[in-house]
Parts: structure tokens; sequence; C-alpha cells
């Protein structure tokens, strides 16, 4: 149970993985991020959060092409897997389902 | 520096701490991040920002599995061998309490004392262009000027292409207050020139980097400073400086941080210092008026060092004649940014400088104290490893490797340093009060939370449970099984010999100290009872700088004289703690070419009774006789063997000339000796004359102290009456005076206190292991006094040792503290000399205290009922 859970901040670097595509790498996901939420993040809580959700099988990787900029070191490219997806879809459809209720509350509130 | 690469240190630690499957690809990342940043920001920024990456990036589940530390997690689990760690520790409450006050003390000291260093090592660092900024200073083989000759910027600039931009700069005169709702506030006043703000880095909030000290007549101020008169909105406004000088707020900056060497509350363009005609760039005469702060901003990829040998010759080229016949020379020297605060040859004009020897010693003494700590861990548990024998012999018996048992006993220091750190920081709040007062800082908790600093904190927890833990490990696991079972042969002799060799290094270090700060107090009273050769009791002193020029003066010296209580009012350009004008050359008469450099004062008829002078030949100025007013000198005895006269008596009638005819005159009266300026400092060659009228700029009043509460009072109105708008600023002059051994007496607080720690820690720790030795040999005890030994033959017999170890530890700091204390009371004109009797008093301090503490407890075990201590075990 635990292993399938998926943090806030996971999520959102999930999110951004599928996002990306095959430009989802360390740095880039982490430029988009900070790009979305105003705010510098750091390359090791990406990274962390990263391997984490390799281990609980939200995301696969593959070493991709190095440049100059990286010294030489290669990317890691990742991808989600379906039970990513899945996962994702259940949150999505948890949220939206909450997100109506209190829209009508609101109405309620207006009157 | 200038290597457009990431650190190596820092990639280092990436490697060695992240798994190697993970490695690769958060390198790339970093790397990636840190080309981004060096085009955005520049090298220092980049290279910051990768530094706090690899800190963010030692995250749990990203770290290398380290190879034991798995297997003591998989095989035995960490908690198991914690707990078993704690166990033991509390099996031996008094020796682990030891140890745990010894480390925590020490590192609450090493912790506060390594937050001063980096503080002090870390001055002017966040100026972008560091590397590349240099304060040009004047050399010569006299000990050098702060400051430079006015065209040396200029010259710099046209003629070398390697200059990008020359600051002139210099403090404002005195009488720069700010005048506003007519009232005088005194603060920070500083010229720049335009670049100021280009190159250094501080925080312009409002205005621009590269216009705002152009204009004559403009100032930028600090936010504080904005709130304080403007409530903020201060661009554009008027702030007038000198009563008249209406200058324009162009710009806005962040107050000054505090690790900057450069502090100021009020920078006004230097611009204005030329178009008032105070000065000019191309000055013919410039060369001769040493007055110029300047820094120097290289261009990209100059070599400082290169350039400062290209530049060193630029006044033997420029008036090498001229200094020739001055018998001086001159060479230009650089001195990179960050070296500015911590260089103490250099005076710095816009602050405070730090010191070097001051920071030595502290980390000296800091990591003397640790070390002093560990030594205890290492004495009490090699001491106590014959009864931990059992335990391992069975560990080893069952299997256990080696490795494991060592794992196990480095555990143990590293939980006991653990918990001395967690200790140490209620310490550290506790002292830091104290800390802040010694130290003259203004630290509070939140300062010590750095990425920095806590990194180097972590680092001192494990050298520290490292350097106490490894050798009683090392030793310890050695044990042969059967040995160790049978508990024979294991106290080994090495270990004896350590623990004897630790001992005397412990009270080597501990007398070594004692005997620094008995010789520190000394001097510092023998410079207090000196006899000074003035009157500092019952003198009060009223700085009138501010309003010299003013003709209240006068005035004023009318009204104090009325007041009741006031004996004697004096005005002066000099008082004891305030030099006159020192560096005047004059010549005992006309065709002399041997200059005395003298000190010229310039006095009233009440100076020598006020200050009680004793004349010791001639007469004072007399008011009935106006010839000796404007022609006569009243000097001192330096200056009559300066002058090259056989006698006070002979000086009499004798003429003075000078070029600057400051002093000039004939000498009417010859004064003893006295120490104007503290015992750090030889006496100069005085020579007074009567112009206070003209240079008078501080006023001694003799009181009787019965009335003084009166005298304040009346003081401060007729000082409102007459010069309304400024504040009075007066001291008594003895303690005025004291401040003159500020430093010392700090250096004397900091060395008692350090001293006192230092001999308490080797205290406990030498109680701890004769504690432990006494008990050991209880059985011995018990035999001889069966056998008719008497009380205080045992005592000898158990203490023995252990004096002789304190005694040698002190003998063999005698040599050492010669040495040293000898050069340091050598910076003192005036010195107490090194008395055996000091070296006596502080082997006694030390032996004293070792003997009480080892007494006590021989004491108890002597007295022991032998039937108890044979039964024993």
């Amino acid at each position: 149970m635990k292993k399938t859970k998926l943090g806030e901040f996971e999520e959102m670097v999930l999110l951004t993985v599928i996002l990306l595509k095959e430009e989802a790498y360390g740095v880039e996901i982490k430029r988009e991020l900070e790009a979305r939420l105003k705010e510098r993040l750091s390359v090791g809580s990406i990274q962390s959060a990263l391997k984490r959700m390799e281990e609980k099988g939200f995301l696969e990787s593959a070493l991709g092409e190095a440049t100059q900029k990286r010294g030489g070191k290669r990317k890691r490219i990742y991808t989600a897997t379906p039970h990513a997806h899945q996962v994702l879809k259940e949150i999505s459809d948890i949220r939206q389902g909450l997100w109506t209720e209190i829209n009508l509350e609101k109405e309620l509130r207006t009157i | 520096m200038s290597e457009q690469t990431p650190p190596k240190w820092s990639t280092r630690i990436l490697q060695t701490l992240i798994r190697g499957a993970y490695l690769e690809e958060i390198e790339g990342d970093l790397e990636e991040v840190f080309q981004d940043d060096l085009e955005y920001y520049g090298i220092k920024t980049a290279r910051k920002h990768y530094n706090l990456g690899v800190f963010k990036a030692v995250r749990p589940n990203l770290i290398k599995r380290i190879k034991w530390l798995y297997q003591l997690r998989t095989s035995n689990s960490m908690t198991r061998t914690l707990k078993i760690a704690l166990r033991s520790l509390l099996k031996f409450k008094g020796h682990s309490a030891i140890n745990l006050i010894g480390l925590s003390v020490g590192l609450a000291i090493g912790g506060l004392v390594l937050k001063y260093a980096v503080d002090q090592f870390t001055y002017d660092d966040f100026h972008a262009n560091e590397d590349r900024i240099f304060k040009i200073v004047t050399a010569s083989a006299g000990g050098g000027l702060e400051t430079n000759a006015w065209p040396v910027g200029q010259h710099l600039k046209t003629n070398y292409p390697e200059v990008d931009k020359i600051i002139y700069a210099r403090r404002a005169p005195v009488g720069f207050k700010v005048y506003h709702n007519l009232q005088r506030y005194e603060h920070e006043v500083h010229f720049a020139s335009k670049d100021f703000f280009s190159v250094f880095s501080f925080d312009l909030k409002q205005g621009s980097a590269e216009d705002a000290l152009a204009d004559p007549y403009s100032v930028v101020i600090t936010e504080e400073l904005a709130d304080k008169y403007f409530e903020g909105d201060a661009m554009g406004k008027t702030l007038t400086m000198r009563d008249s000088l209406d200058f324009t707020v162009t710009g806005i900056v962040a107050d000054v941080p505090n690790n900057s060497h450069i502090q100021f509350d009020v920078l006004a363009s230097f611009s204005t210092l030329v178009s008032m005609g105070d000065f000019s760039y191309g000055a013919e005469y410039g060369w001769g008026t040493f007055n110029m702060r300047n820094y120097l901003l290289l261009k990209k990829g100059v070599n400082g060092e290169a350039f400062q040998s290209k530049i060193s010759g630029v006044y033997e080229e420029e008036v090498g004649e001229w200094l020739k016949e001055m018998g001086v020379e001159f060479t230009l020297d650089l001195i990179p940014l960050q070296e500015v605060y911590l260089n103490a040859a250099y005076w710095n004009g816009f602050g405070p400088n730090g010191s070097k020897d001051e920071l030595r010693t502290l980390l000296v003494i800091a990591a003397f104290l640790l070390l002093l700590a560990c030594v205890n861990y290492i004495n009490l548990s090699t001491a106590r490893a014959a009864y931990r024998a059992k335990e391992i012999g069975i560990k080893k018996v069952v299997g256990s490797s080696r490795r494991f048992i060592i794992g196990q006993f480095m555990a143990e220091s590293t939980l006991l340093t653990v918990f001395a750190a967690m200790l140490a920081i209620g310490i550290v709040t506790a002292i830091l009060p104290l800390f802040n007062h010694l130290m003259d800082k203004q630290y509070v908790a939140i300062d010590f939370l750095t990425p920095t600093y806590l990194l180097m904190l972590l680092a001192m927890v494990l050298i520290v449970s490292f350097i106490s833990g490894f050798y009683p490990a090392l030793i310890m696991s050695g044990f042969k099984p059967l040995q160790a079972l049978s508990g024979k042969g294991l106290n080994s002799k090495s270990s004896a010999q350590l623990r004897k060799g630790l001992i005397i290094f412990q009270f080597f270090v501990s007398s070594g100290l004692v005997l620094s700060t008995l010789l520190v107090i000394s001097q510092l009273n023998f410079m207090k009872q000196q006899n000074l050769g003035f009157d500092k009791d019952q003198v009060l002193t009223i700085d009138a700088t501010d309003v010299y020029q003013n003709t209240g003066r006068q005035v004023l010296e009318n009204k104090i004289s009325a007041f009741a209580g006031v004996e004697m009012v004096s005005q002066s350009n000099a008082l004891p703690g305030r030099p006159g004008w020192q560096g005047q050359w004059a010549y005992p008469d006309e065709f002399s070419d041997q200059p005395v450099d003298t000190e010229y004062m310039a006095i009233d008829e009440a100076y020598l009774p006020a200050l009680g002078l004793e004349l010791i030949a001639g007469s004072n100025f007399d008011l009935d006789k106006p010839s000796e007013l404007s022609e006569g000198l009243i000097i001192n005895e330096s200056c009559v063997k300066a002058m090259g006269w056989k006698s006070p008596e002979d000086a009499i009638g004798k003429r003075i000339v000078s070029p600057s005819e400051t002093p000039q005159g004939t000498v009417i009266g010859v004064v003893r000796d006295y120490h104007g300026l503290g015992l750090q400092e030889k006496i100069w060659p005085k020579a007074m004359d009567f112009s206070a009228e003209t240079y008078g700029r501080y006023y001694a009043i003799r009181f009787n102290p019965q009335q003084i509460d009166n005298l304040l009072a009346q003081l401060e109105t007729s000082w409102d009456e007459v010069f309304s708008g400024y504040p009075l600023k007066y001291r008594f002059l003895d303690q005025d005076f004291a401040r003159q051994y500020e430093e010392e007496n700090r250096l004397a607080q900091l060395l008692s206190i350090f001293a006192a720690i230092v001999i308490i820690v080797s205290i406990i720790g030498l109680l701890g292991l004769i504690s432990f030795i006494t008990l050991s040999k209880t059985k011995e005890v018990g035999i001889r006094k069966v056998l008719g030994a008497n009380t205080s033959h045992i005592i000898y017999v158990l203490s023995r040792q252990f004096i002789l170890l304190v005694l040698l530890g002190n003998v063999l700091s005698m040599p050492l503290i010669w040495l040293y204390g000898n050069n340091w009371l050598n910076n003192f004109a005036y010195r107490t000399e090194l008395n055996p009797l000091l070296f006596l008093a502080a082997t006694l301090i030390t032996a004293m205290i070792a003997f009480a503490a080892v007494g006590l407890h021989t004491w108890r075990t002597a007295r022991m009922n032998p039937v108890t201590s044979l039964r024993y075990e």
C-alpha cells in the first residue's frame, strides 16, 4: 500500500515527465517545474523524487545522449509506466469529484 | 579561481556519497545547471549554487550504501548497535559524564570559535568582482601608509590598459554632520568616486550604479538613514551637511552588511571635493599628499601579482628624485580584497580591522580544548579496557569480526559525541551573550544555521568522535579471545605509556594557558600601576572638535570657571589619550641639519596644573608676561634629550625652529616625561606653545569631586546656551585613559576564561583516571595497610606518578611560553620583565589543583578499612 502512494511533489514531477516526453530528464524537469511553480528547486529534490518513483514502479528510465554542457555525462530519460497513468487517472477523478461537490457548496453560500 | 569549472572538492563529495548508478546523471544535471548559471550570474554565484546543489543532493535515497554501515544494518541492525553502545555508556556513568562534559564544552567553544573564524575569513565575499578588486596602498620600509598620493589613481588609469576602474575615497572631515531640524547628527560619512557601486556589489535599492555618485553634491544613503530622515521616501530630497552644504539624495543602498570591511551611512560624491577645490586629480603638488584611499578593479583575466610587480615602482619613476631628497622610499602595493580586513599592517580607513593573530590564537586554543576532551576519552577507555575484556572475549568467541567490534566501540564514541553536541547547543545558547560581549559581535542563534557552517560542525563532530574512539577501539578489538576471557596481560605497557604521554600533554596545555594568562595580567597590571606622570583623577574632558572654529569656546570656558567646584579649566589640542600633532619636524637651532620628530601641542596657562604635570625646570606660561606667551615653549624631557641638550636647566633659553613654525620659539620650561598614550607607545618629544585659542579642541576641567552632580547639570545647560544643536561629549579622563588598555583587557579576559575551562576539562579527566586506578588498586592498598603502611604513605604511593606527570607537563610548557611571552611583551614600549615567580605561580596553580583532586581521591581509598578493601571484587 505504502509503495504505491504518490506524494504531492512526486505527482508534480510525474506529470512533468509525461508532459516533456523524450525531453524528460533531471534538469529539464527542474526547469519546467520551476517555471510553473515560480520557485527554485534543487537538482537533489527532483532526483530524489524520480528515484523513489522508479522504485515504486511509476517510472522507467533509459540512458540517453551526452552533451558538452553536461561535462560528457549522459542524460537519463524517464517515461511513465502504465501503472502511473492509471494511478494519475484515479487521483484526477477523485479530485474532480471533490471540486464538483465544492462548487455546489459555493452556490449555496452565495444565496 | 579563474577556471570556469565547478569546485572540485564539491564534485568529489558528490562522487563519494552518491550511489554509483545515479551518479552520472546527477553529476550531469548539476554540471548543466552550473553552465547555465555561469552564463547568467558569473563564476562566483555559479559555484555557490553548485555547492548548494551538492549539499541538497545528498539525500537518504540517493546516498551510497556504505558497506560496513549496510552490514551493521542487515546483520545486527543499527538500532541494536546503538542500544549496546548506550547500555555500556550507562554502565560507566561517571566516566561517561566526564567525557560528556569535556566533549560538550569543547564542542560548544569550538563551535563558537569556528563561527567567529568563518565570519572573519569570509569578510567581503559578497562582491561579485571579488577576484578582481584590490586595495592600493603605499608601502615603505617604515611600515607604509594605507593611503596613496593624489595622482596615483589617475596615473594608473591613464598608463595601464589592465586597469578597468579606479575608485577614489576619503573619509569626510569631522565637521560633516547631518543637519536636520536644527539638530546635528553624527554618521559615517565618506566621499567616493563615481564607480564605487559598479565595482562593489552593495545592494543599491534606488538610483543607478553608474550615475548615483557622478554629480557634485549628490549622496547615497542607507535605508536606515532614509527611514530616519525622510520616512523612506528619500530620492531627490535634500540632505544638509556641515550646516550649509546641501546634497541631493541620488541613491538608497541597503544597510551595509556586517561582514564588509567598508562601512558607511552616507556616501557623498567625490566630485563634490573636486568642485569645492579641495582636490584636483592632476594636482601638481599631489605627489606629496598621501591621504587618498584607492581601490582598483582589474580587467578580466589580468593576473594581480604580475600587475602588482609592474606598478610597484610608480613613485620611483614619477618622483624618485624628490623622495630621495626626503630620504624615504615608497612603492605601490596591492592588497587583494579578501585580505584587506585581516591585514593588520595597514589600517582600514573604512571601518575596523580584524586580527589574524587573535584569530589564530583562538583557533589553536579551541582545537587544544577539543583535543583535551578527546584525550580524556582515550585515557578513560583504555584504562578500563581490562574491565571490558570479558565482553570482547565473549563476542569474539561467538564469532564477531574485529571490524565489527571496532564498529561497536566507534558507535559508542559517536553516540557520546552526538549527545555532547546536543548539550553543546544548550551551552552555546547560554554563553552567546558573553561571547558577543567578549568578541564585540552581535550573533544570534539563527546565524548558526547556514549550510557551510553546519557542514563544518558536522565535520567537527565526526573528527572528534573518530579521534577519541579510534585508538581505544583498535586496542580493545585486538585482544585475543583467550587472553581476554582469562583477563591476564591486558593492561598493555604501550597504552599505559600513551596515557602518561597524554596526561603530560594535557598539563602542558593547561599550564601553558595559565602561564600566558598570568603573563598578560601582569603586563596589564604593570601598565595600570605605572606612574603615568600626570594626574588623571578628577579631570573631566570635553571634546569640542565639532565646534573648534566657533568663537563661543572662550565664552564657555568663562562660564565653566564660574561653576562651584571647578578648580581649573584648560583648553588644548591634545590630552592624554588624544595626541597632538605628531610628526612635526623641529631643529635645535637654525643651522642644524638634524631634525627632531616632535609632537606639537597647543596649550594654555592652566594646562600643566589641570593635568598635574610636573615642571622640572623653568616656569609655566604667565599671563603677565606677554613676550613669553607669544614666543615661549614648554618641552618635555624626551625633547631635551632629542635636541641634544645636556640637562633640563640647560634647555631653558634655547631656541627651537621648525619649517612649519609649529613648534617654534624659546624654551621657558621643561616638564617631566609623562605617558600620554599608554605604555604600549614610546614617549614622543613634545613641544607646547601658548596657542590654545587658535588650535584648542578639548577642554580639561579639574573639579572637586564633592560637587560633581551639580557640575554636569550646569555644564549641560551652559553648553546648550553656547553651542545649541551640538551634542555635548564629555568623559572622565581616568575612564577615558583606561580605554587605552581595552585590547589587553580583552585578551586577559579571554585567556582567563579559556585557561579555566581547559584546566577544568583536564582535571576532571585526571580525576576519572585516578578514581579508576585507585579502584583497581584497592586490594594493594589493603595489603599495604595490613602490613603497616600509614595513610600519608599510601597517598604518596598512589598519587606520586600523577603529580610527576603534571609537573613534567608544566616544565615542558615553560620554555615555549618564555619564548612567546617575550615576543609578545616586545610589542610594548614599556614592559614588565618575565618574572620567574610567574612561572612558579603557574606551576603552583595547576599543581595545587591537581594535588587537591588527586589527593582527595587517594585519601578516601587510603582511609578505607583494610577488611573492606581486601574483600573488594
